[in-house]
């Protein structure tokens, strides 16, 4: 990994706390009321989003699960329009009409928030076969929760990604409970990461509280 | 609350807690004397002030029109 200049470190430390601060806002306006249906706050696992970001380039594409908040700010979107989203606005980014779980920001290649566990992982295998179809370069970076992999169709994603050798990046956020259960009771083989391995996806467990 | 987390126990959560990841980044940033802690609240403040108006943004921005309720939708 490169050297940290100074402005890295400030920009992983006000991203992580703009993070913060905005989900505890929003807890605040959920409560109040102003947010309607789910609000799945980024709380806690701040150093994994923007740790991943750090190597992002800016044409590279982004998906992820209904826990998508913070993945937006650390995209660099406008704090103002994603706030406007989780309050039903019309000048939010899906125009106040996706609310916290389905947001998205196609012209900064940020293709959502998905509701549905899982989801997210065939359409970033699908956006990373745009980008090798159209040899530009870029990877497209996919985010899964540790529910979602024991999805069946995360795994045939898995399968075309690494058949077709796409440009595609999987992280898995595993914050150990999957809408509440825990992994060790709903998973068999607690390694996720090691998963990918009977396709010859190389995986590599890191420590996603701690950014460096 | 939309995910009162009732599955995790209050002792897992003090632990969790205890190795905030926010704090490791500024214990490193303090440690390596990469910037004082003066900056550091220097930038908390600031982002403090930027949620806030985009919460008041948010706030005194329209609804969507009613017209909108059959566009981006597909059946």
């Amino acid at each position: 990994m490169k050297k940290l200049s100074k402005s890295d470190h400030l920009k992983i430390y006000s991203n992580m706390v703009k993070i913060r601060r905005f989900e505890e806002r929003s807890s605040q306006l959920y409560g109040m009321g102003h947010i309607g249906g789910f609000c799945h706050l980024y709380i806690g696992q701040e150093a994994v989003v923007v740790g991943v970001l750090m190597t992002i380039k800016k044409n590279d594409s982004v998906v992820t699960t209904y826990r998508d908040h913070g993945h937006m700010i650390a995209r660099g979107l406008d704090v103002k329009r994603i706030m406007s989203e989780l309050t039903g606005r019309a000048n939010g980014y899906s125009a106040g009409k996706g609310g916290s779980m389905h947001m998205f920001s196609k012209e900064n290649n940020f293709y959502g928030g998905h509701g549905i566990v899982g989801a997210q992982v065939p359409i970033g295998t699908g956006i990373a076969f745009t980008h090798k179809y159209n040899s530009d370069k870029n990877i497209c970076r996919t985010y899964i929760g540790d529910g979602a992999m024991n999805n069946g169709q995360v795994f045939e994603a898995f399968n075309l990604a690494a058949l077709w050798k796409l440009p595609s990046l999987y992280i898995i956020e595993n914050n150990k409970y999957g809408m509440g259960t825990s992994v060790d009771r709903a998973a068999a083989g607690s390694d996720l990461y090691k998963r990918g391995e009977a396709f010859g996806i190389k995986g590599e467990i890191v420590d996603g509280m701690n950014v460096y | 609350m939309s995910d009162p987390a009732k599955y995790r126990t209050k002792a897992e959560l003090e632990e969790y807690k205890n190795s905030d990841p926010i704090d490791v980044v500024k214990n490193e940033i303090i440690k390596k004397k990469i910037a004082s802690n003066k900056e550091l609240e220097k930038i908390g403040k600031e982002i403090i002030e930027e949620v806030k108006s985009a919460a008041d943004f948010a706030l005194e921005s329209n609804f969507p029109e009613n017209k909108e309720l059959y566009t981006d939708v597909y059946l």
